[in-house]
C-alpha cells in the first residue's frame, strides 16, 4: 500500500521558558492509504495534539509532517484551509454540528467549499439517517448527531478521516454502531481513518495501533488480522 | 474576591464594557452639557431679569398721557407702569447704523444694566446711555459725544454710560438676519433730552398756540409717549389686555407680553431647541447602552454558568451573586454618569457659547447646573443596573446542580425566512445568516439600533445642512426673485419712489407690522405689500411659485393653522400703528421659510385707506448702476446670502458635532456587536474552519450580516433622522417653516459612511478570523 502520511521527528511545545510543556516529543510514524489506525493513550499522552497537527489545525514546533508527499508543517492559513477542505474529514467527540442547520444542511455545507462534494441525501442514507435529514441537531440523539458528523466528514470525499474520541460522548451500544460505520466506510470507500481514543478495546479492530505516553510513542503495532467491530469484546 | 473577579471580567471583555461605559457617559454628558448651557443661560437671564426688573408686558400706542398711565397703574394686578418714547434714529458713522432710541420718563422697569460710567439718570438732560456691543463695535466710550439723526434733525449727547438692555438679548438691523453690532445699537436717554422743537413738539396748547418757556412739568404733557411698560404679579399676563383696553378706552395699538418680544423670545426658542436636541441624544445613547448591557451581560453570565454553579455550590447566597453581577452594570453606568455630570456642564457650554454670544447679547455667559442632570444620571444608573439584573436573573434562577452541567444546546428551529418560496435557492451564507438573525434577536436588534442611530444622526446633520440651504434658496430665489434690495429713506415720497422704481425696472415693496383678528384670536404679524410685478413672489401650500394680484391677501400656513383659518375666510386687520379694523378675505394660504404674516398687494393697502409707503425697491439692476439720493442703503443678494451663512454658524457646529458622534457611535456599537457575534459564534466559526472554510470566506459570511443590518439601519435611519430635524424645527415655533429634506448626494454620503463604518468593523475582525484557534475553540464541552 502507498504511504500517505509521514510524521518525522515531530515536536510540539507549548509556552516558553519555565512554563514550557512538551506535548509531542520527537514522534515518528507512517500511515498507509486505506488503513484504519487507532492512536491510543491516556489523557495528556499527546494523541490529540498529533491528530490536530495532522488535520492542519495546529502546527509542529519542529519536525516534518507530510501528507501525500506534501509538507504541511510550513503551510500558511489559506493552504491549510485548502488542505482541510480537500483531504481531511473531521469527527469530534462532541460532534460540533452547526445548531442552526438541519442534518441535511450540515452535510450539504461542504458544497460551499468543495466542487465535487458527494450527495448529502445518499450519505445520510448510508449512515442510516434518511428519515431524520430535516431535523436540527437538538432534535437528534448523540449517536445520530455523530452519524451526521461522519456523513459531513465523508461528503468532501476526503482521503483521510480523523476522529477525536468519536465515541467518547456516546453510550457503548451507540459507540459500537458509530465505530462500525467508520470501519465500513474505511473498507468500502477506501478512506484512511485515524481515531484517537483511550479505549484499548479499539485496538482489536485497527490495522495499525500507535500507543503514546507522555508525548512519546511507546509502540507501533500492525494488526495482521483485525476483527470486525461487531466481533470485538467490549 | 468578587471585586477581583469583576475587575478581571471587565479587563477580559474590555471592549464591551468600555462601550457600555462610554454610552452611559455620552448620554449623561450630552444631557448635562447642553443642559448646562441652557441652565447657565437661563440662570443668567433670570438674574438679569430680576436685577433690571424686566417688564412683563408692553402697550404700544400714539400718545400716552399722564392719565392713561395712571389708569393703567390703577388696574388690579398691575404693580407698576412707566412711559417712554421710542424712535428709530440713524447713527453718525458712515455705515449709518440704525439706533433704537428710547426716551424714558422713569427708571423702574426694564432698567438698563450699566457696565461702565454713571448709573442711568432719567432726569439727566445731557447724556445718553449706549449699549455695549454697539459702543465696542464703534469704539465709543464714556465721555464721547454722539450725534443721532432723528428724521433729519440732529441730536448730540454725551455718552454717560455703557449698558446692556434686558429687552434686547437678540436684535438686528431691520433688514439683517444676524446682528452686525456696528450697524445696530440701542440708546437710552432721559425724556429731558428730547429735542422738542426739532420734532415739531414745541409746546402748543389745546388752542394750538405755541407756548414759550414751558415748565418741565408742562413739557412732559407735550411728549408723545409711544410705549408703556408694565409689571404685574399675575401669572396670566395676557389676561390683562381686556382690562387695559377698558382703562385706555381702546386708545392703544397693541399689547404684547414678554413671550412675544423678539429680543426676549428668540433666545428662549433657541434654548428650547437645544433642550429638544439633548433629550433626543440622551435617549438614543442610554437606549443603546441598555441594549449593550443586555447583550454583554447575557453572554457573560451564560459563559459563567459553571462559575455561578460553583459559587452556589460553595454556599454563596443567590442575592450575593446577583449583587455581584448587578455591580457590573451599576459601576460602569455610575462612573460614566458621574463623569458625564461632572464634565458636561464644564466643557460643552464652552463649545456653544462663542457662536451663541455672537448672535445674542447677555451681560455674561457661563454654563450652569440643574438638579435634572443628577436625576438623569441617576435614572441612567438605575436603568443600567435594572437591565443587568434582568439579563442575569434567568441564569441565576437555575439550581446549582444544573448550572454545573453544560447548558442544553441552542435549539435549532425553523426561522420564518424558511417559508420564503426561494429559500432553497439561497446560498449557504445567506441561509446561515438569516437563521442566525432569527436566533440572536437581541444582538441583531442592537446591530440594527447601532446602524440606525449612526445613520439617523448622519441624516440629521446632512438634512439640517440641506434644509437650511433649501430654505435659503426658497427665500432668496423662489420668493425674493431679485438681485438687489434698495432701501429707501424714510422721507422719500411715493412719487420719488415710483419714478426710481420705474428707472430700475423694479417693484415697490412695503413692509410693516400688522395685527390680525380671527375667531377671537389676535396676532401681531409681519406685513408685506407688493405690486405684483413678479420680483417678490410667494409660494403656495404646495410650494408652487406664483405672484400676488389684485386683491390677493395671503396668510402664512402656520399662522392660518394657529388661527384656524382657511382660504375664503374673512379676517380683521389693521396696521400696527393704526386703530381702525379692516376686513379682508384670505385668498391664499402661502408658505414662507422665515417670518410669519400677511402678504398682500398695494391695491389692498390703498383701498383700506392706508398710504402705500414703500420700504424698498426690488430690482435686478446692478448695484453700481443704482444712483439716487433717496437711497438709504442697498442690500445685494450676495451680501444677504453671506449674512445667512454666518447666521448658520451655530448650526455648523451642531452638524459637525453630530457627524463625529454618529461615526463614533456607529463604530463603537458595531465593533462591540462584532465582538459579541464573534464570541457567540466562535465555536461554529472554528467548526467551519476545520471543515475547510478559509478566513476570507468566513469574513464574507460575517460581512453579509453586518451589511444587511446596515441596510436596514439606513432604511429606517433615514426617516428617523428627518423626523429628528422636523421635531427640532417644529419646536422653534411658528417663525420657521421648514420641511426636513435630504438631497440624493447627501443620502448617498450618509449611507456610504454608515456602510463604510460597518465594513471597517468587519475588516477589523478579519485578523481575528485568521488567528482563530480551532483547537482551543473546539476543546471541551459546550
Amino acid at each position: 500500500m502507498n504511504e500517505l502520511i509521514t510524521f518525522k521527528d515531530v515536536v510540539k511545545e507549548y509556552g516558553t521558558g519555565e512554563s514550557k510543556q512538551i506535548a509531542v516529543n520527537h514522534v515518528d510514524f507512517t500511515i498507509d492509504e486505506g488503513e484504519f489506525v487507532v492512536i491510543l493513550g491516556q489523557s495528556g499522552a499527546g494523541k490529540s495534539t498529533v491528530l490536530n497537527m495532522l488535520g492542519g489545525m495546529d502546527q509542529p514546533t519542529s519536525g516534518s509532517i507530510r501528507i501525500n508527499g506534501e509538507e504541511i508543517s510550513t503551510m500558511n492559513d489559506n493552504q491549510m484551509s485548502r488542505l482541510r477542505a480537500e483531504n481531511i474529514g473531521f469527527i469530534f467527540q462532541f460532534y460540533n454540528l452547526l445548531p442552526s442547520l438541519t442534518a441535511y444542511e450540515n452535510v450539504a455545507l461542504t458544497k460551499e467549499i468543495v466542487k465535487d462534494a458527494l450527495d448529502p441525501s445518499e450519505l445520510l442514507d448510508a449512515v442510516g439517517l434518511q428519515e431524520h435529514k430535516n431535523k436540527f441537531p437538538s432534535q437528534l440523539s448523540g449517536g445520530e448527531q455523530q452519524r451526521v458528523s461522519i456523513a459531513r466528514a465523508l461528503s468532501k470525499n476526503p482521503k483521510i478521516i480523523l476522529g477525536d474520541e468519536p465515541t467518547g460522548a456516546l453510550d457503548s451500544e451507540t459507540g459500537i454502531a458509530v465505530l462500525e460505520l467508520l470501519q465500513k466506510m474505511c473498507k468500502e470507500r477506501h478512506k484512511t481513518v485515524i481515531i484517537v481514543t483511550h479505549n484499548t478495546a479499539f485496538a482489536q479492530c485497527a490495522d495499525k495501533v500507535i500507543r503514546m505516553r507522555s508525548g512519546k510513542i511507546r509502540e507501533i503495532k500492525v494488526n495482521e488480522s483485525p476483527v470486525p467491530v461487531s466481533e470485538v469484546n467490549w | 474576591m468578587l471585586l477581583h473577579k469583576m475587575l478581571r471580567d471587565m479587563k477580559w471583555n474590555k471592549m464591551q464594557f468600555i462601550s457600555i461605559f462610554l454610552l452611559a457617559f455620552l448620554g449623561v454628558y450630552v444631557y448635562a452639557g447642553v443642559g448646562g448651557e441652557v441652565a447657565g443661560i437661563r440662570e443668567i437671564r433670570n438674574s438679569y431679569n430680576k436685577e433690571t426688573n424686566l417688564g412683563d408686558a408692553w402697550i404700544y400706542g400714539e400718545n400716552f398721557t399722564e392719565d392713561d398711565l395712571q389708569a393703567v397703574k390703577d388696574i388690579e394686578g398691575i404693580t407698576d407702569a412707566q412711559r417712554r418714547l421710542f424712535l428709530t434714529a440713524v447713527g453718525e458713522s458712515e455705515q449709518k447704523p440704525t439706533i433704537y432710541l428710547y426716551f424714558q420718563e422713569e427708571n423702574d422697569i426694564s432698567k438698563p444694566k450699566v457696565v461702565q460710567g454713571e448709573e442711568f439718570d432719567q432726569t439727566d438732560s445731557k447724556h445718553v446711555w449706549l449699549d455695549k456691543r454697539f459702543a465696542d463695535a464703534n469704539d465709543l466710550t464714556v465721555g464721547d459725544e454722539y450725534t443721532f439723526d432723528i428724521e433729519g434733525n440732529q441730536l448730540t449727547l454725551k455718552i454717560g454710560g455703557i449698558i446692556y438692555s434686558p429687552e434686547y438679548t437678540y436684535y438686528t438691523d431691520d433688514d439683517a438676519i444676524i446682528p452686525d453690532f456696528s450697524k445696530v445699537g440701542i440708546a437710552i436717554a432721559s425724556y429731558e433730552t428730547i429735542p422738542m422743537e426739532a420734532l415739531g413738539l414745541q409746546g402748543k396748547n389745546a388752542e394750538n398756540v405755541v407756548v414759550k418757556n414751558i415748565s418741565e412739568e408742562a413739557k412732559k404733557a407735550f411728549i408723545p409717549f409711544t410705549q408703556m411698560v408694565i409689571t404685574t404679579d399675575l401669572t396670566d399676563v395676557g389676561s390683562l389686555e381686556d382690562k387695559i383696553s377698558e382703562a385706555l378706552d381702546g386708545g392703544y395699538s397693541y399689547f404684547i407680553t414678554r413671550e412675544s418680544i423678539p429680543g426676549v423670545n428668540q433666545l428662549q426658542d433657541e434654548m428650547k431647541q437645544h433642550e429638544a436636541m439633548m433629550i433626543v441624544f440622551t435617549i438614543a445613547f442610554v437606549g443603546i447602552a441598555i441594549l449593550a448591557i443586555i447583550t454583554t451581560m447575557n453572554r457573560l453570565v451564560n459563559n459563567q454558568r459553571t462559575q455561578i454553579g460553583t459559587m452556589k455550590a460553595l454556599g454563596m447566597k443567590k442575592g450575593k451573586i446577583l449583587r455581584h453581577y448587578m455591580a457590573y452594570g451599576f459601576w460602569l453606568s455610575a462612573v460614566g454618569a458621574a463623569l458625564g455630570v461632572a464634565l458636561g456642564p464644564v466643557t460643552l457650554p464652552r463649545l456653544f457659547i462663542p457662536s451663541m454670544s455672537s448672535a445674542y447679547t447677555l451681560p455674561e455667559w457661563k454654563g450652569g447646573y440643574s438638579v435634572s442632570f443628577f436625576l438623569v444620571g441617576m435614572i441612567t444608573v438605575v436603568a443600567c443596573t435594572l437591565t443587568t439584573y434582568l439579563s442575569c436573573r434567568k441564569v441565576l434562577a437555575v439550581n446549582p446542580a444544573d448550572t454545573l452541567k453544560p447548558a442544553a444546546p441552542k435549539k435549532g428551529k425553523r426561522s420564518i425566512f424558511e417559508k420564503l418560496p426561494f429559500w432553497n435557492k439561497l446560498s449557504f451564507s445567506v441561509q446561515y445568516n438569516l437563521r442566525d438573525l432569527s436566533r440572536s434577536k437581541i444582538r441583531c436588534l442592537m446591530g440594527f439600533a447601532g446602524t440606525l442611530c449612526c445613520m439617523a444622526l448622519l441624516v440629521c446633520s446632512a438634512s439640517m445642512n440641506d434644509s437650511f440651504k433649501n430654505m435659503r434658496d426658497w427665500l432668496y430665489e423662489d420668493i425674493q426673485n431679485f438681485d438687489n434690495r434698495v432701501e429707501l429713506k424714510k422721507e422719500t415720497t411715493l412719487y420719488d419712489a415710483e419714478s426710481l422704481s420705474k428707472e430700475l425696472q423694479g417693484e415697490l415693496i412695503m413692509e410693516d407690522s400688522i395685527i390680525v383678528k380671527a375667531k377671537n384670536k389676535k396676532k401681531i404679524l409681519s406685513f408685506t405689500a407688493v405690486e405684483g410685478k413678479g420680483l417678490y413672489r410667494f409660494t403656495n401650500s404646495n410650494l408652487e411659485i406664483d405672484t400676488l394680484q389684485d386683491s390677493d391677501f395671503a396668510i402664512t400656513q402656520k399662522t392660518a393653522e394657529a388661527l384656524g383659518i382657511k382660504e375664503g375666510d374673512e379676517i380683521s386687520w389693521h396696521l400696527l400703528d393704526a386703530e381702525k379694523w379692516e376686513t379682508a378675505t384670505v385668498t391664499i394660504i402661502n408658505r414662507m421659510p422665515m417670518g410669519v404674516g400677511i402678504t398682500t398687494t398695494r391695491k389692498v393697502v390703498e383701498e383700506a385707506g392706508y398710504d402705500f409707503i414703500p420700504s424698498y425697491i426690488a430690482t435686478d439692476v446692478a448695484e453700481d448702476d443704482i444712483h439716487s439720493d433717496q437711497i438709504k442703503k442697498i442690500f445685494t443678494k450676495k451680501s444677504m446670502l453671506e449674512a445667512w451663512d454666518v447666521s448658520m454658524e451655530t448650526m455648523t457646529i451642531i452638524v459637525v458635532l453630530l457627524i463625529v458622534v454618529a461615526a463614533l457611535l456607529g463604530l463603537l456599537i458595531l465593533y462591540n456587536l462584532g465582538l459579541l457575534a464573534y464570541a457567540e459564534r466562535e465555536k461554529e466559526l472554528a467548526t467551519l474552519k476545520v471543515v475547510g472554510f478559509n478566513a476570507s470566506k468566513l469574513r464574507k459570511m460575517l460581512l453579509i450580516q453586518n451589511t444587511w443590518l446596515s441596510i436596514f439601519g439606513i432604511i429606517v435611519g433615514t426617516p428617523t433622522g428627518l423626523l429628528m430635524v422636523q421635531y427640532m424645527v417644529d419646536i422653534m415655533g411658528d417663525a420657521f417653516d421648514m420641511t426636513a429634506t435630504l438631497s440624493i448626494p447627501s443620502f448617498l454620503l450618509c449611507s456610504g459612511t454608515t456602510l463604510l463604518v460597518s465594513i471597517v468593523v468587519s475588516i477589523m475582525f478579519s485578523g481575528k478570523l485568521k488567528k482563530l484557534d480551532m483547537v482551543a475553540a473546539l476543546k471541551g464541552v459546550e
